[in-house]
């Protein structure tokens, strides 16, 4: 048992758990996000983009970890230059960065109770929490192994249980799926649309299918601007247009996007 | 919480750490075992040698923990949780403070259970120093911490522990024993560790602690001012408290614990525990002795203020020359060596009747010799190896030359030779000159041709 | 001149950074504790130990894993690398006057390979431990002289005539640069190699 506090009681005033106006993020001295207006309910959203876009800048400042240079970022409805407001919002976020940290000699098991312990979440649903999401994400048979002992695609999934440990209002994935094989894929993309029924992910990703499969909103993002914002079937229905090159109609209209964007710039 | 520390205190460098701390404290107390098992003096030396080498290794291994956050890049995922920075730290700082006062630690305790139980004398300020010692340990390991999550260097590790050895040699080579100083020698037979050494080291382990904590846990500028303040003031009140002279003279130490029967044998309340095997072998020379005239009916220990003899270390040959020994007529002194530790020593008896028994007169005494031909004489037996008095505790005796023993046959069989009145009244006219300081010609007295 | 891999060589490993930190070590305590051109014998060997451990770092770099893959032979480069580290700290050592160049020489060559043996075993981030751990009993306990065994275990401490801690000297200098140079470092995994050393 453990005291509710009164913020957790109250109503979610605003449906939007990401909502930007104009969101200017400067990366070193270079403005990586050039004014980006975004409203993201709940659901998965894939990211797109080809690199350099801005995506990680974005992803790295929803998560908190970095601020706004300018205009207006409100998340889970508290905004993001709101210094008390962050702790509590920080406890309902789940965070996968690119290039996410682990200490080698820990295990699966240490290094999601350590980021539960970091999320604040109660002693005594740690332990719990943690058994399920190891289990949830396919590591139970390791999840006493060290991390240095996993292979890419094991890391990766341990990376997401410890984005998903505190059952997050506001879940941001950098490039989930690197390392994963195919069957490991579509397991994932399963989660995705579990987790995406009550909670708002944020799915940044180089890989077209991906998004189609798993997303119900796609974003696509160039040069810090957000270029297009829709359904995946959308997506596809650009791939029509015979600027688009690809595989798949997803991608052609992925790359069709990009062009049109470019030329016009 | 405790479910972090735990992940902490088995998966981090803590274990690592904290077994090259075990294996330097043991092997430091493990080569000196025989000096300190009796003696609460030399423990609170070699403690404190042990420590001021393992705070080296801790603030090493505190180095290379604090770094770990960077190094590992878990710094971009930690940054989005809502933890406080402090709470973040506290499990870390926490598994390393606890894995480093757990093992120094437990060896400290195991080898002040060996000094209560073995030593005669007992003197608790080595055992108040445990506390201090820690807290330097842990101040230490926390303040590498610091420096590690500071600085994500793989220089930072080795720079401190270099430095911090530098420090110290620095200390050592200046000759002047400084009071923050771990390698200061100073512990003689009759002393204690002096309570202001406790105190100072208390105010620098609080410093080193505060310091570590803080500088650790904040990334506020004004508490990691407070931070250095704390480190400030704790080495400014170290330097002042600590004195120079680190250990005291402790007349309880030098109190004399005499056998039962007569004659009576004493020794000073530090070597009690070798009182059985004194008073057998000095009864047995004290007999030798009453063949004498006006010979001695009881023998102590040679003792004396260390620190007004000027003797600030045993293993120097800075001995108590020069001060006219405080005995009441018919009293005779013997000086105890008792080497590694032992109850027993060897040569006691015959370093009582070498010079027939008035050697440790306090003066110097520059030719053994003769002092050897009165032993022998005294002893019934055909030569005697010379003993220097005050000399005996030497690290590594020279053996005497076989020629020096004939030549010493040869001095005993010319005193015998004369007649039994003659002979003991020349070793008792010997004895008069050595208690009068007349050292020369001592050899003439015994077997010069003519009338004594 | 200098080209092709050295420059890239130096900077992956931090080398200017040590020597430059380790030059700081020796300029500061001659400046702080030297009198008449000349500095205690205890300093001068913890001096040595100090300047020699920094190369402790040096001895690994990003990813041992990639690099060992490269074509590059290293075992001449790694052997290299020790040595001249070694060589240049005693010469600035023997130049400034801490002590014969001959003692200078043979305590950097022999810390040098008592880095490398560190560095083999356990790792760059604790392979300068055992030179510490060796180095400080023999400045704070300064001992000449004496039986073998222990002119041995006080080999820094020795004059240049002492054929112990030459030997003593020789035998860390050989072990430590020939295991080094071949093994570089303990094995790394592959989910560690790409963390920094």
């Amino acid at each position: 048992m453990r005291a509710i506090r009164a913020d957790e009681l109250q109503p979610t005033t605003n449906p939007w758990a990401i909502e930007s106006q104009d969101l200017k993020v400067r990366a070193g001295k270079y403005l990586a996000v050039r004014g980006l207006s975004l409203n993201l309910g709940s659901g998965v959203h894939g990211l797109l983009g080809p690199n350099g876009a801005g995506k990680t800048t974005l992803m790295r400042t929803l998560a908190t970890v970095i601020k706004p240079h300018q205009g207006q970022l409100r998340l889970l409805g508290t905004a993001a230059d709101d210094r008390r407001g962050l702790r509590p919002l920080r406890r309902r976020l789940g965070y996968l960065p690119q290039n996410f940290g682990y200490y080698p000699k820990f295990t699966v098991r240490d290094y999601v109770e350590y980021l539960a312990w970091l999320r604040e979440m109660p002693a005594a649903a740690v332990p719990g929490a943690a058994q399920r999401v190891i289990e949830r994400v396919g590591l139970a048979d390791r999840a006493d192994a060290k991390l240095k002992s996993l292979s890419g695609g094991m890391l990766r999934r341990a990376g997401v249980a410890q984005a998903i440990v505190n059952d997050p209002d506001l879940l941001l994935l950098d490039e989930p799926t690197v390392g994963l094989d195919p069957e490991q894929r579509v397991q994932f993309r399963e989660l995705l649309r579990e987790i995406g029924q009550d909670s708002c992910v944020l799915v940044s990703t180089h890989l077209v299918e991906d998004v189609v499969a798993a997303c119900s909103d796609v974003l696509v993002m160039d040069q810090g601007l957000l270029v297009f914002q829709g359904r995946p079937a959308d997506l596809v229905d650009r791939g029509r247009h015979p600027d688009g090159v690809g595989d798949s109609p997803a991608e052609r209209g992925y790359s069709a996007l990009l062009r049109q964007h470019r030329s016009a710039s | 919480m405790i479910r972090v520390l735990r992940i902490e205190l088995r998966r981090s460098n803590v274990p690592v750490v904290a077994l090259s701390v075990f294996l330097v404290s043991a092997l430091v107390l493990g080569l000196t075992f025989r000096e300190w098992l009796r003696d609460w003096s030399q423990l609170a030396e070699m403690t404190e040698q042990a420590v001021g080498l393992t705070a080296a290794l801790a603030a090493a291994g505190g180095a290379v923990l604090g770094r770990r956050e960077k190094r590992s890049r878990a710094d971009e995922l930690f940054a989005g949780t809502g933890r406080p920075a402090w709470q973040k730290v506290a499990p870390t700082a926490g598994a390393l403070s606890i894995g480093l006062v757990a093992v120094q630690g437990l060896i400290l305790a195991a080898a002040l259970v060996l000094v209560r139980v073995n030593a005669s004398y007992q003197s608790y300020s080595a055992v108040w120093q445990l506390g201090p010692d820690l807290a330097v340990l842990a101040g230490a390991g926390l303040l590498g911490l610091a420096a590690g999550r500071a600085w994500s260097s793989a220089f930072v590790a080795p720079g401190l522990a270099a430095g911090l050895v530098l420090v110290q040699v620095v200390f050592s080579a200046s000759g002047v024993p400084h009071p923050l100083s771990f390698f200061n020698s100073g512990a003689s037979t009759w002393t204690r560790l002096a309570d202001e050494v406790v105190l100072g080291r208390a105010a620098l382990g609080a410093g080193l602690l505060v310091a570590g904590i803080l500088l650790a846990a904040s990334r506020n500028w004004a508490v990691r001012g407070l931070g250095a303040g704390a480190l400030v003031a704790g080495v400014a009140a170290a330097l002042v408290i600590t004195p120079v002279q680190r250990f005291e003279v402790d007349p309880a130490a030098r109190r004399l614990v005499c056998s039962e029967g007569a004659p009576q044998v004493c020794v000073t309340a530090v070597h009690a525990y070798a009182l059985a095997d004194t008073t057998r072998q000095a009864r047995e020379a004290l007999g030798h002795l009453s063949q004498l005239p006006d010979a001695p009916q009881r023998a102590i220990e040679l003792n004396y203020d260390p620190v007004a003899a000027g003797l600030t270390d045993t293993s120097t040959s800075t001995l108590p020359w020069d001060t006219t020994p405080d005995v009441a007529p018919g009293t005779m002194q013997f000086e105890l060596v008792l080497k590694d530790g032992a109850a027993t020593d060897p040569d006691l008896m015959r370093s009582m009747v070498s010079g027939a028994g008035a050697s440790l007169n306090g003066c110097r005494l520059d030719d053994p010799r003769p002092l050897a031909v009165a032993g022998a004489w005294l002893t019934d037996a055909p030569t005697f190896e010379p003993i220097s008095p005050y000399l005996r505790d030497m690290p590594f005796p020279i053996p005497t030359p076989p020629e020096e023993m004939q030549a010493i046959g040869a001095a005993v069989a010319k005193l015998r030779a004369l007649p039994h009145q003659q002979q003991v009244q020349r070793v008792s006219e010997f004895r008069e000159a050595l208690r009068a300081c007349r050292t020369k010609g001592l050899m003439d007295i015994l077997i010069a041709p003519g009338p004594a | 001149m200098i080209t092709g891999w050295i420059p890239l060589y130096v900077r992956s490993r931090g080398v200017l950074l040590a020597l430059l930190a380790a030059l700081a070590v020796i300029a500061g305590i001659w400046l702080l504790a030297a009198e008449h051109g000349a500095i205690d014998e205890r300093l001068a060997v913890i001096t040595t130990g100090a300047a020699m451990m920094l190369a402790g770092p040096t001895l690994g770099t990003f990813d041992q894993a990639l690099e060992s893959t490269a074509a590059m032979p290293w075992p001449p480069r790694r052997a290299l690398h020790l040595i001249l580290f070694a060589l240049l700290i005693a010469a600035v050592l023997a130049g400034i006057g801490y002590a014969p160049g001959w003692v200078v020489l043979r305590n950097c060559l022999g810390l040098a390979g008592l880095v490398g043996i560190g560095a083999a075993l356990v790792g760059v981030r604790y392979g300068w431990v055992p030179a510490l751990l060796w180095t400080a009993p023999q400045a704070l306990f300064h001992s000449q002289g004496g039986p073998v065994p222990q002119q041995v275990l006080f080999w820094l401490d020795q004059p240049a005539a002492s054929t112990a801690a030459i030997v003593t000297a020789a035998v860390l200098f050989g072990l430590g640069v020939s295991f080094y140079a071949r093994r570089g470092g303990p094995p790394v995994s592959a989910a560690e190699s790409a963390l920094p050393s």
